[in-house]
Order: structure tokens, then C-alpha cells, then sequence
């Protein structure tokens, strides 16, 4: 029935919308997780220097041994990885379990329901969301990459002082090192980075889809 | 009445649902109608003049009101609109 085909298009519209708008909305958390890790971060960097400095003016150790602690390092790696780690499940869980449009309702009207859904969306703020949805998109291939470039980065930093200069008697500049950490972690998500960068070009498209659209919807309402 | 309406373009959600009720059971009584698609009657009468000088609709001396060929058009228009254009809107698959 054409009716019947009406409502699933315009139900598949609307689940698409969802999706755009759960990755508008990971960019939103994206950067309010961020600015809360920087700041503890920030916060426990100075935690260390005033620490160091109280050790500095009261002459109780020395200060350096703070700085080249094992220990301290790597408490600080931790927290920055796990911190990290925290952030995209946090933002996987809050994106997931979050039902966008409570459109379900409105479409088992049937044909005037699904109708109603269009004329009354706010097509300014569809359009917002697509583009926010876009940025989010490439923000993620970026974050992605910068995430298992750092990793690739540390555990390459840990082969090329511990083991190269035994093997080899010679130790890679660190340009290098960051050079091939990031062409590894490009390898590494090559397949996943080429399908989130389609999609942003898809969203490039859409956007221009629904400009087209909105003006038909326009003109069809002026017709009657 | 919506600002759609006050400017004297009626609300094209509250035509698809007279239309469809009155497709889905033949036709009614004005004021059957009027509550069968949830509007009240001074509403409801503003549509239906606008529908009968429209050719979509046509009411009796007893106040039944029934749909017109060109009405069953309309919405066959209607929906036809609908598949097609939502339908060519290209969505990127995103994970």
C-alpha cells in the first residue's frame, strides 16, 4: 500500500535523524569530557610542581628526582590513558542509551502523522545538527588516530631507548618515531577512517538534499 | 487556528486526516467527521467550505459528507510526494 510506504520513508528519515543527532551529540560530550580531563590533568601537574617546589624550599629531597620518578611517570601515563578510556565509554554510553525523536508515536497515525512530522520539524536546526554531526564525524577519525598514535608513541619511545641502542647501537629521532606511530594507527583504523570519511561527504550531500527538500516541502504547502 | 491557517492556508496535516477518515469510511456526518478527526465544529466547518470550493469534498442537503474523485487524487498526490521526496534524500551510513 503507498500510504504504508509513505510512513516507513518518513520512519527511516527520522531514524537518520536520530543518528545524526547522537553524533551531534558525542561532539557536545566529546568537549565537555575533554575540558574535564585537561583540567584534572592540569590540576594534578600542579599538584606535582607544588609538591616538587615545597620539596625545593624546605630542602627535604631533591626536586628533579620527582620529574624522573618511574613512579610518578607512570601514575601520570596512566591517568592520561584511563582518562581517556573513561571518556569514550562514557560518551558511548550516554550516545547509545539516549532515544533521540519520540516520533513512533506520531507514525502510527498513519499517513497524517508522518505528514505532521515533516511540516512541523524545525528544518534550521536539522540542518545545524547535520553539520555538527559532520564535525563530530571528523573529529572522531582525528581523535581516533591521535589515541593510538599516543600508544604506538610510547611503546615505540620504550623499544627504541631500551632495546635499539643494544641491537643496533644507534636510537631513532623522535620526528621519526611520532612519523611512523601515526602511519601505523592510519593502517591500523584504514578501513573504519575511509567509511567515517564517506560519511562525511554524505553528510556534505544530505545537507544539500534536505536544502533542496525544505524549498519543495515550502512549495507544496504554498500549492494548497 | 495555527499561523498556517490565519494566513488563510489551510494546515496540510488537518486536510491528509479529513481525507483519510473519510476514505477509510466512506463518509459521514458533518459533525461525526469533525470529531472523528479531533477538531472542533467551527474548525472543522472552515476546512470543509475550503475543501467543497476545492472540488475535494462535496457535502448533501443532510449535511453527509463524502469525498470527491479529485479529493482521493489529492491525497494519492500527497502521499505519492512524500515517497518520492523523502525517499531521494541520500543519508551517509554512519556507525
Amino acid at each position: 500500500m503507498k500510504e504504508d510506504d509513505a510512513v516507513a520513508k518518513v520512519s527511516e528519515f527520522m531514524a537518520n535523524l536520530d543518528t545524526i543527532r547522537r553524533y551531534k551529540r558525542s561532539v557536545i560530550l566529546f568537549w565537555k569530557s575533554m575540558g574535564i580531563f585537561l583540567v584534572a590533568m592540569a590540576l594534578i601537574l600542579s599538584m606535582e610542581v607544588a609538591y616538587a617546589l615545597v620539596g625545593l624550599f624546605t630542602g627535604g629531597f631533591d626536586v628533579s628526582l620527582l620529574f624522573v620518578s618511574p613512579l610518578v611517570i607512570l601514575l601520570n601515563i596512566l591517568f592520561f590513558f584511563v582518562g581517556l578510556l573513561a571518556i569514550a565509554v562514557y560518551i558511548d554510553q550516554r550516545v547509545s542509551h539516549v532515544k533521540e525523536g519520540n516520533w513512533e508515536a506520531a507514525l502510527s497515525e498513519g499517513f497524517p502523522g508522518a505528514l505532521k512530522l515533516l511540516l512541523d520539524m524545525d528544518w534550521e536546526s536539522v540542518m545545524e545538527d547535520t553539520k555538527t554531526a559532520k564535525l563530530g564525524l571528523m573529529g572522531s577519525v582525528i581523535a581516533n588516530v591521535a589515541a593510538v598514535s599516543l600508544i604506538i608513541l610510547f611503546i615505540l619511545s620504550a623499544i627504541n631507548s631500551a632495546i635499539i641502542p643494544f641491537i643496533f647501537h644507534i636510537q631513532l629521532d623522535f620526528t621519526i618515531l611520532v612519523s611512523i606511530s601515526i602511519l601505523l594507527a592510519i593502517l591500523q583504523f584504514r578501513k573504519g577512517i575511509d567509511e567515517k570519511l564517506k560519511a562525511v561527504w554524505g553528510m556534505d550531500y544530505l545537507s544539500a538534499d534536505l536544502r533542496w527538500f525544505v524549498d519543495e516541502l515550502k512549495r507544496a504547502e504554498l500549492e494548497t | 487556528m495555527s499561523s498556517r491557517e490565519q494566513s488563510s492556508r489551510p494546515d496540510l496535516y488537518v486536510l491528509a486526516r479529513i481525507i483519510k477518515e473519510l476514505m477509510e469510511n466512506g463518509g459521514a456526518k458533518r459533525t461525526v467527521l469533525a470529531t472523528a478527526c479531533g477538531l472542533s465544529y467551527d474548525r472543522f466547518a472552515k476546512y470543509a467550505d475550503w475543501m467543497v470550493e476545492r472540488n475535494l469534498i462535496q457535502i448533501n442537503d443532510e449535511n453527509y459528507v463524502s469525498l470527491t474523485k479529485a479529493g482521493i487524487e489529492t491525497y494519492e498526490k500527497l502521499v505519492s510526494w512524500i515517497i518520492e521526496n523523502v525517499g531521494r534524500l541520500r543519508f551517509p551510513k554512519v556507525q
